[in-house]
């Protein structure tokens, strides 16, 4: 920039000390992070095609086959968790980057691509300690429920036509349980760090996720009026004239705020806010530990975006450009529609994670049971009403 | 294999909840208590209705386990005291007469099971059941209503 | 946790909960230390302890020439630079009847107004920064970088440029300044307006601080506050209007003032202080000769003796300095007087009442800078 002048009539040549961070090659950024997207569809065309037509390959059809290929899946699914968290971290700081006017990590890796190896590195290098006071076993089973509660939200997202783990027709109420008990993991962990003030941030924050729980509810149910079922897969089929968030645009307004309130993103983030005067639930943890609360929020960070492009914004629909549905092709087309919807809002949040400042903690509170609870009873009459007008 | 897994699951449901009962730090019979109303619900996936086993999980499962814990975060409870011997006797005394009671129960009673999709229940809340299910949500905010006026009434 | 001094009276009650804020909090606004008591969520009392960042000023400058105490001043408002080296440079010129050149006034002035932007904006990045906006003190601390960059350019440093001396300015403006300054201003007249939409009207900021910390005028002046923190409780008290120095006289600007004494209040100020600054540069920007002395004649060796207070607004109030001379070249006493530490004295009126969330708040709406306060 031509407005920060280096004084030419300097006696001496300025040497920099330290680390230079390069210039900055936009191609290469988006080359390396278009990889980390490839990756991500390829390992989900794996997990959802290419398992089942193994074990169709390999025969193994009985009981105890479906449950192995089923646990593969899983497992597939949790590395392409660490997937997304990888890079979703990367995505965050880059990101913040850009709109801070600066560069993000540059050091590791072209363009700073692998930075959140190191990142994870780092984490799994510190000692991780169970506090004297603290009861060692809830303590280190805390994070893993919540890791758990968010990563079981992957059993019922449909990435395509056909391509969900377990497309229950009780979905939806899967989903609020799980989201219930994403709370309850944070709850554990501030219980059982044996601090008073984890204590009290643990209260707050379990305080806060199970106020915006009530509205949330009232979204799903919405959405399952409207849509005329609870499983996922159904109300994705059932967008396929028109997108859910024009008739529902209230319930779509209310989800992503109480979306941003269970992800504890900002402008709800209080519960984990650096500056404020009360630690907060994850105060005790360091190390894998505290890892797990992270990798917990990340994927959240990638399925809640998710969830909303599966309510409101057709999941996997788009045009096939006649491709025969349930095929190969089609799945992996679809997949793709879904990825691109998702990242569009992954990229939402992460703005607004940039832009705002927080909410105090007696106010999001307020705001959740004066505010969105009426609006949330007023989109169901709305969305009931409609559904018996047009359907 | 649904009998390996009943076996399986129940011998987890007997264990958690006998872990529930005996263990003194209230946190975590809090989580026992919860694993056990979890593998409940296992149980309702057996039996061929998903839906309840959802309910269940959403209600035994995820809230009142988060409502437990908020109790003995707010009242700071202690450990619970050691049960004493004669407490330990009527428990074991209550726990063999129930045992008894279901047994007569399912056997003269009536066993068959329908399976309860969403469609089923509710058509059954709102049908069959209207008035009780009404009768119960009143019942649920004067509960609500009651323990927001204690509340204030105790902190102000 | 452990230390409660200043307590022991009323500790006790045992529904109070002590906790101590600082002194290292990633609200960086300095070494601060406040023992609260809590009940629930109000805060029922607020002690302040300062005194981490004591560097014996005051006693240091007695054993320094003069010229040497005027670089050692930059240190206690950092963030500010060169607004604190004029106090000691005004009180020294009175005692000693140095006489200053109208364009050396011109460019202290100039100086003086460019690092109110300076601090205005670290401000306002820090404030955002604790209600929770991480973006926008990056994008201050870049506007920051400009005013830096013409900084160093004429007087040879960045944050504490030692520039202002007894008689005028050390060195002679850079040939590009005045085509730097107003290229700057014109970029802040344009980044402005964002800066708004994002602080002031915000409606999270709204809910953090309208109605937060409210400081009555009566309070106010009683506990000599000055300031910003002062104008935003209705006094229309400004050094450069009360008693002027340097160029002030001679140019036109407001002083802002609002009747509201809430933390918001005094966000707004700040902001409106932002754009009189760029006024009176813009206007110093004609005035000024583009060519001409910089500096007045002042003996090599100074002697002063006799007594002086003279002070300046400060970008966080009335930072004044009473010079004691005894005919020696170094002063017998200098005796700062921070503006920040009276500001501080209203910690116990602005936080008790208020929820303990909003003590953060409030606190940068003070905007302290613990080099003045513990000097």
């Amino acid at each position: 920039m031509s407005l920060i002048p280096i004084p030419e009539d300097r006696r001496f040549k300025i040497k920099l000390i330290g680390y230079d961070p390069g210039r900055s090659r936009p191609w290469l950024e988006r080359f390396v992070y278009s990889l980390y997207v490839v990756a991500f569809w390829l390992f989900v065309i794996a997990t959802y095609a290419g398992v089942p037509a193994l074990f169709d390959w390999l025969g193994w059809d009985g009981g105890w086959g479906y449950v192995v290929m089923r646990a593969l899946q899983v497992v597939m699914l949790f590395l392409l968790s660490a997937v997304i968290a990888l890079m979703l971290i990367l995505a965050l700081r880059k990101y913040l980057g850009k709109v801070q006017e600066r560069y993000g990590p540059m050091h590791y890796g072209p363009a700073g691509g692998i930075q959140t190896v190191f990142d994870a590195l780092k984490l799994l290098g510190k000692e991780d300690f169970v506090p004297a006071a603290a009861d060692w076993l809830t303590f280190r089973l805390a994070p893993a429920v919540t890791f758990v509660s968010s990563f079981a939200i992957f059993a019922v997202v449909p990435f395509a036509s056909g391509w969900t783990l377990a497309d229950s027709n009780v979905g939806l109420i899967y989903l609020i349980a799980v989201s219930t008990l994403s709370a309850y993991g944070v709850l554990l962990g501030g219980a059982s760090s044996g601090n008073k003030w984890a204590l009290i941030g643990a209260l707050r924050a379990g305080a806060q996720m199970v106020s915006y729980e009530v509205p949330l509810a009232l979204v799903f149910l919405s959405v399952a009026v409207w849509s005329g079922s609870m499983s996922l897969g159904k109300i994705v089929d059932a967008q396929l004239g028109v997108w859910n968030v024009i008739p529902l645009f209230i319930p779509f307004v209310l989800y992503v705020i109480s979306s941003l309130a269970e992800l504890k993103h900002i402008p709800f983030d209080f519960p984990e806010a650096e500056s404020e005067l009360i630690a907060g639930y994850n105060v005790e943890y360091s190390g894998m530990s505290f890892a797990f609360f992270f990798l917990a929020e990340f994927v959240e960070l990638f399925l809640l975006p998710a969830l909303i492009v599966v309510f409101f914004f057709g999941g996997w629909h788009g045009p096939l450009f006649g491709l025969e549905p349930g095929t190969l092709a089609a799945g992996a087309l679809q997949s793709l529609y879904f990825s691109v919807k998702t990242a569009v809002w992954v990229w939402i949040f992460l703005w607004i994670r940039a832009t705002l400042p927080r909410y105090r903690d007696d106010q999001l509170m307020e705001f959740a049971w004066k505010a969105m609870i009426p609006l949330a009873l007023l989109g169901l009459v709305l969305a009931a009403y409609m559904r018996l007008i047009w359907r | 294999m649904s009998l390996t897994a009943f076996y399986a699951l129940a011998a987890f449901i007997l264990l958690f909840a006998l872990l529930a009962v005996t263990t003194a730090n209230m946190v975590r019979a809090a989580l026992s208590l919860a694993v056990t109303f979890f593998l409940i619900a296992g149980l309702y996936v057996l039996l061929g209705s998903p839906a309840l086993a959802a309910i269940q999980f959403m209600v035994n499962a995820s809230a009142i386990p988060i409502m437990t814990l908020f109790i003995i975060m707010m009242t700071q409870s202690r450990n619970s005291p050691a049960p004493k011997s004669w407490q330990i006797a009527l428990g074991a005394l209550a726990a063999a007469a129930a045992l008894v009671f279901f047994r007569v129960a399912v056997d003269h009673g009536d066993s068959s099971v329908a399976s309860a999709s969403p469609a089923v229940l509710g058509e059954g809340l709102l049908r069959a059941a209207l008035l009780p299910f009404e009768v119960a949500s009143v019942l649920l905010l004067l509960a609500m209503v009651g323990a927001i006026v204690l509340a204030r009434r105790r902190a102000g | 946790m452990s230390s409660t001094i200043g307590l022991e009276p009323v500790l006790g009650r045992s529904d109070e909960m002590i906790v101590n804020m600082g002194p290292q909090h990633p609200a960086t606004h300095g070494v601060l230390r406040v023992v609260i008591g809590l009940e629930g969520e109000r805060i029922t009392r607020a002690v302040p302890h300062i005194g981490y960042l004591h560097r014996n000023h005051e006693k240091i400058e007695e054993s320094r020439t003069y010229f040497q105490v005027v670089p050692f001043t930059d240190r206690m408002d950092y963030v500010s630079g060169t607004q604190n080296e004029l106090p000691v440079v005004l009180a020294v010129e009175d005692l000693a009847g140095i006489e200053v050149p109208e364009r050396a006034k011109m460019i202290r002035t100039m100086f003086f107004e460019l690092f109110r932007i300076a601090s205005h904006l670290v401000w306002m990045g820090t404030a955002m920064l604790d209600l929770g906006a991480i973006t926008p003190f990056l994008y201050t601390f870049w506007d920051r970088e400009i005013i830096l960059g013409i900084v160093e350019r004429t007087a040879g440093a960045r944050m504490l440029p030692n520039y202002y001396t007894f008689g005028g300015v050390r060195r002679d403006l850079h040939p590009h300044f005045f085509k730097d300054v107003a290229e700057f201003l014109d970029h802040l007249e344009k980044r402005m307006p964002d800066y708004e939409h994002l602080v002031l009207e915000n409606p999270i900021v709204h809910a953090r601080t309208v109605g937060v910390g409210v400081l009555s005028k009566e309070r106010a002046v009683a506990r000599g506050v000055s300031g910003p923190v002062l104008r935003a409780s209705g006094v229309a008290y400004d050094v450069r209007k009360a008693f002027p120095y340097d160029a002030y006289p001679e140019v036109e600007f407001e002083i802002p003032t609002s009747d509201a004494g809430d933390t918001y209040a005094r966000f707004w100020v700040r902001f409106q202080e932002i754009y009189q600054s760029v006024k009176i540069l813009r206007q110093l920007l004609e005035k000024t000769p583009k060519t001409g002395p910089f500096k007045g004649r002042a003996p090599a060796r100074l002697k002063i003796s006799g007594e002086r207070y003279r002070a300046v607004e400060n970008s966080r109030g009335e930072l004044g300095v009473y010079v004691v001379g005894d005919g020696g070249d170094k002063p017998y006493r200098i005796k700062h007087r921070g503006a920040a530490f009276s500001n501080l004295q209203v910690i116990p009126d602005l936080f008790i009442g208020a929820k303990f969330s909003d003590a953060i708040a409030i606190l940068s709406s003070l905007d302290p800078v613990f080099g003045e306060i513990d000097r």
